[in-house]
């Protein structure tokens, strides 16, 4: 039995498919929602290579190569589109492309900033007039 | 912790029993759905140090009870470290309100993510990924973010739609995938059992394949390497056993296999027996063959003794057709015993695919002392040869697929026209 066997790698794959997974859903900014697909795709390479050693062949391997280039592509276009999307709305907020959505659908509002307390200004510290400040004693010396 | 890896996979139908047998999976999924979820950024985040506590928590959990690799050498420290640092990525790469450390955190998990594919043997695709990914990739995110965001964190990356939702949709699949994993293939003993199995069958059918009529040949097939001179029927048995027991509803094919051991077995025996009696009968007409200076020559000992001799020599040979029979039968029945164990999910065997690419699938690959395939060695050129042998097809689509990205990406991020400047 090989010390790392083929389980292992699944396992962390599946991690981080799932760990991007969440990142593709739940972030708001564009560009970190292509991250996470990004990272779903490294999830799925890690299977692939893994299957490739267990069987002792290349076609994992091929289809990674595949994988890494239908990724660039993604990215290319993806780019692309989130320039288009930040000319419109000057954010990469995707909360912001909500009017795409079904005609029945309720916005997504966001929820309000927690209300703090104003934070109190200090009051100015102003010297008092008038007063000589404390200064050291010259050193005379009389004789 | 090791109690539950080699526990027997037994088809359960009760909660009771799925929750005693998945628990650190499911723990380990809902310690990583509280990290996850008090990671996430929002206007008003819960301690950090809880969730990094948490997320901590839940990556040691993770290699202490999913992960099994021993012994401790240097490709199990330096797959942890990798493993670790990758996961550690993403979780970062999630909790950021800052875009750029978190598209920072996400070439930290394509360089680790690198680290893993060179311990399986893919260097081409370890400095293809950090070249492509950590190369171009980030670095014109990083361009992109740059461009657009240059006051820094918005109020988009403070907060996140439905933290709760998203990390629960994500953990319910992790742990239904570790679930599935587990089932199928489990760790240690399973995989240790599949193994066995497969080489043994192999084994089997490189018995039966054996054009000879010595009993002596056969059995050099049928030895087990870790117990000298003994041979592993017994052994095979008793995984066909197991192997039975898990397959839901018995099996046919296992009992049917299960079977035809025994009866292997039982020839097995008495076909040594025969041997034994043939050579002993063969001494005994020497004996009787040599010139005595004590006692009178009886030729009609020596008669019977043919007889006898002629009589076993057919019962061997019986014997032995027979031996032949049962030993054809058990690769085909073996095979479809374990694809009922690990499903049917196999490629076909007669796939249109060259030399090149690798063994056909229905073929064991060689394996060494520690039970890893052989690789082709170099390679960069055993992948070209694949890829232009058998994924020309698919070469050919990706380039196209890569330069009508190229011009869609130019004709969407192309300046509308705004006049001359």
């Amino acid at each position: 039995m090989s010390p790392v066997s083929l389980h292992n790698y699944l396992i962390v794959g599946a991690i981080l498919f799932v760990l991007g997974l969440i990142g593709f859903l739940s972030r708001r900014n564009l560009i970190l929602m292509f991250l996470s697909a990004e990272m779903m795709l490294q999830g799925v390479a890690l299977n692939l290579v893994a299957f490739a050693r267990f069987r002792g062949n290349l076609q994992g391997q091929s289809f990674v190569l595949f994988i890494i280039a239908v990724a660039a592509c993604e990215a290319a276009i993806a780019l692309a589109l989130v320039l288009a999307l930040y000319r419109q709305r000057h954010s990469l907020d995707v909360s912001l492309w909500q009017d795409v959505r079904e005609p029945d659908l309720e916005p997504v509002l966001d929820e309000e900033e927690p209300m703090l307390p104003p934070a109190e200004e200090p009051m100015p510290h102003l010297p008092a007039t008038g007063k000589e400040p404390a200064r050291p004693k010259e050193p005379t010396h009389v004789r | 912790m090791l109690l539950f890896l080699q526990a027997e996979a037994v088809p359960h139908r009760d909660v009771v029993g799925f929750l005693q047998d998945y628990w650190p999976i499911l723990i380990f999924c809902a310690v990583g759905l509280a990290a996850v979820y008090l990671l996430l950024p929002r206007p008003r985040r819960y301690p950090l140090g809880a969730g990094i506590l948490a997320g901590l928590a839940a990556m040691v959990l993770a290699g202490a009870w999913l992960l099994h690799a021993e012994p401790i050498l240097a490709e199990t420290v330096l797959f942890y470290g990798f493993a670790g640092l990758a996961v550690l990525g993403g979780g970062v790469m999630l909790a950021q309100t800052h875009p750029v450390q978190a598209a920072l955190a996400f070439a930290l998990v394509v360089l680790s993510t690198c680290g893993l594919f060179l311990l399986q043997a893919a260097p081409f695709l370890m400095a293809g990924t950090i070249i492509i990914y950590a190369g171009a990739i980030v670095v014109t995110f990083l361009f992109v973010i740059m461009l657009a965001q240059q006051s820094g964190r918005s109020s988009a990356d403070q907060r996140t739609r439905e933290p709760l939702l998203a990390s629960l949709a994500g953990f319910v699949l992790l742990a239904v995938l570790l679930c599935v994993l587990f089932r199928s293939y489990e760790p240690s003993t399973a995989s240790d059992t599949t193994k066995q199995l497969d080489s043994y069958l192999v084994k089997f059918a490189k018995a039966a394949e054996v054009k000879t009529n010595s009993l002596k040949q056969i059995n050099e097939h049928l030895r087990s390497e870790d117990k000298v001179g003994e041979r592993f029927v017994e052994d095979v048995l008793t995984l066909v056993k197991t192997a039975k027991s898990r397959i839901k509803g018995g099996g046919n094919d296992a009992v049917e296999l299960e079977g035809v051991l025994r009866d292997m077995q039982t020839t097995l025996e008495s076909l040594e027996f025969t041997e034994q009696d043939m050579k002993t009968n063969l001494a005994e007409q020497a004996k009787l063959k040599q010139p005595k200076n004590d006692g009178p020559q009886r030729p009609q000992d020596l008669a019977t003794l043919k007889k006898d001799y002629q009589d076993l020599e057919k019962e061997y040979r019986h014997k032995f057709a027979e031996l032949r029979r049962y030993l054809a039968k058990v690769y085909p029945l073996g095979v479809r015993v374990q694809n009922q164990l690990f499903g049917t999910l196999q490629p076909k065997a007669d796939l249109p695919l060259s030399p090149y690419s690798g063994l056909p699938p229905s073929e064991a690959p060689a394996r060494d002392r520690t039970g890893r395939a052989h690789m082709p060695a170099h390679n960069v050129m055993a992948l070209g040869r694949s890829l232009f042998t058998d994924y020309l097809v698919a070469v050919e689509l990706a380039a196209t697929l890569l330069l009508v990205a190229t011009i869609g990406a130019i004709a969407i991020a192309g300046r509308r026209t705004e006049g001359l400047r």
